[in-house]
């Protein structure tokens, strides 16, 4: 017997989504971190109807002068929402007042083969994207065209991660 | 009476209900996409002893 199929209702799958986002900046002599809401991740809702890269690259532009790039570096789960990480990079010019901290280093959370970390930090998010920053400064022409030669140098230290998700368990 | 009200990001405002409630709709709108209505921003504020 073959069962009739009947024409319902799409599926209609929708889910919280937010868009965390690192502004960063070189001035010259350090990677800094800033944003229109401090040196901090900042925290934007996404909505049905706008790409998150387009509404962020909005959000940014309407809120900063100079945004060199805007690359979606990472995502996760956290408090009930996926969270897509972005990393905005401006021209230190354009920091203006906005409050900025020097970039520290941090290691990597790491997952095993079938299980996501059980804490992930901001700095941690923060040296993910940078890592992600440096192998696009290697292999993207755009991205390597864009950067200034203080981001390059600075990138120079920083392992380039494109695919170092997983460690052995 | 004055209300004081705080976002998750670390920004603070505080004054009359009308005023915060304005200051919160326009800070979740430019620097969060979000739109809150009068009764949400309120919602979140908390009242300041005299």
């Amino acid at each position: 017997m073959v069962a009739e199929l009947v024409p319902g209702l799409p599926i209609d799958i929708l889910g919280p989504v937010r868009a965390e986002v690192f502004v960063v900046a070189h001035d010259g002599t350090q990677a800094l971190l800033t944003g229109p809401d401090g040196p901090q991740p900042w925290h934007i809702e996404t909505s049905n109807d706008e790409h998150p890269l387009d509404l962020v690259r909005a959000m940014a532009t309407s809120t900063m002068a100079d945004i060199q790039l805007v690359h979606s570096t990472s995502w996760r789960w956290d408090r009930q929402s996926v969270v897509l990480s972005f990393l905005v990079v401006i021209a230190a010019e354009a920091i203006g007042a906005m409050d900025r901290i020097p970039i520290r280093r941090a290691d990597l959370a790491r997952s095993t083969a079938h299980q996501a970390p059980a804490e992930i930090g901001s700095n941690q998010i923060l040296e993910h994207a940078l890592r992600h920053l440096a192998w696009l400064a290697r292999e993207d022409e755009v991205v390597a065209a864009t950067l200034s030669e203080a981001w390059k140098t600075e990138l120079m230290t920083y392992v380039p991660s494109p695919f170092q998700q997983l460690e052995k368990t | 009476m004055n209300y004081k009200l705080a976002c998750d990001c670390g920004w603070e405002t505080e004054g009359a209900e009308t005023e915060i409630v304005e200051a919160t709709q326009e800070h979740g709108r430019q620097l969060h996409n979000m739109e809150l209505t009068f009764q949400e921003a309120l919602a979140m504020a908390q009242p300041l002893k005299d």
